[in-house]
């Protein structure tokens, strides 16, 4: 997040500063990546790709601070990756080689250990394999660093909702880290 | 026993650890083993961008200039339309202002000698006159003001 220097170069991509666009590109661009790995699977980069071209020609209207302009962002995502999956059929997301070891049953190392190697994809493809929307808020919250509200604004539910799907899911990955610490 | 360890997971995460955990908080040093291997995935999913993500940079670059050239042109094209109709709109009011009457005052010419101020009539802006005002000279007695007119009919040949 780039906080105090948001608003500058916000106003500066605004008028058209290239370099300011680059600079919010840079910054949101990972989180909505993995938002969208969630939401499109191999899709995402496609969809992000869309996503941007809609912040690019709608930039010079928005008004508002780093978490409104995140909450844009991915309510742009969010549609995207509907409008996607109204097209196509849905793509089940495929867990990474990390993430088939780290659910493998079985020898002496420890999650822990496991979740040393694990790179941020596996991570993410992890928090994916639970149910949509579940992952879904827990990505907004940890990912993209937005608070319940907007959440539950981009998803179209309630806080406590939200907050409900998200302590379900933190549940089911401790569970399944759990089964890996404690032998 | 799977269900055990969910049970202990359920257990043991109540709601305020696990806003700490969405809120990027992470877990107490003392927190069970789990909850820290939940931290740690977390922190790991929100890590800072791979090379591989932030690849397509100069590309965003290139389509966020592109997409404002292309807006641009539109902008320019609104700012003309609107000198362009404030042109206009001055243009008529000075074309008006050339064929419509002329406010009334009446100048007497001053005999040589004597100041021109004690014969001509102030403006109206000065001693305000509550009839409307006379046509010009040059539209007196060639146009005959519509019925609904206010206007003398002195400026209609005598009308």
């Amino acid at each position: 997040m780039l906080e105090r220097e948001f608003p500058d170069v916000l106003r500066a991509a605004a008028t058209g500063d290239e370099t300011a666009f680059a600079r919010l590109w840079r910054d949101a661009h990972p989180p909505l990546l993995r938002y969208l790995r969630v939401l499109a699977g191999g899709a995402a980069e496609d969809v992000a790709g869309e996503v941007w071209l809609d912040v690019a020609r709608g930039l010079a209207r928005f008004r508002g601070g780093e978490q409104e302009f995140r909450g844009w962002l991915f309510t742009l995502a969010r549609r995207r990756a509907t409008d996607m999956r109204r097209r196509d059929a849905r793509r089940p997301v495929r867990l990474t080689d990390d993430v088939a070891e780290l659910d493998r049953p079985g020898d002496d190392d420890t999650a822990m250990a496991a979740l040393d190697n694990l790179s941020t994809e596996a991570a993410v493809a992890l928090i994916a394999s639970l149910p949509r929307d579940q992952a879904e808020v827990i990505v907004l919250r940890v990912i993209a660093g937005l608070d319940a509200g907007h959440v539950a604004r981009i998803v179209g539910k309630r806080p406590g909702a939200v907050r409900v799907a998200a302590h379900r899911g933190l549940r089911t990955l401790a569970t399944r880290l759990g089964q890996r610490v404690t032998p | 026993m799977w269900f055990l360890s969910r049970l202990r997971a359920r257990r043991t995460l109540d709601a305020a650890s696990a806003e700490a955990l969405l809120a990027g908080r992470g877990v107490a040093p003392g927190a069970p083993a789990d909850q820290q291997a939940l931290a740690q995935l977390l922190e790991i999913a929100a890590g800072p961008g791979s090379a591989g993500e932030l690849a397509g940079e100069v590309a965003a670059a290139a389509m966020f200039v592109q997409v404002t050239s292309q807006a641009r042109p539109h902008r320019t094209a609104r700012r003309v339309l609107v000198v362009a109709a404030c042109a206009v709109a001055v243009g008529g009011t000075a074309v008006y202002a050339s064929v419509a009457p002329a406010p009334h005052h009446k100048v007497t010419p001053a005999p040589f000698g004597v100041p021109a101020d004690h014969h001509a009539v102030s403006s109206p802006a000065a001693q305000p006159d509550p009839s409307p005002p006379a046509p010009s000279r040059r539209d007196a007695g060639l146009r005959c003001p519509p019925p609904g007119d206010r206007r003398p009919a002195t400026s209609c040949g005598g009308r």
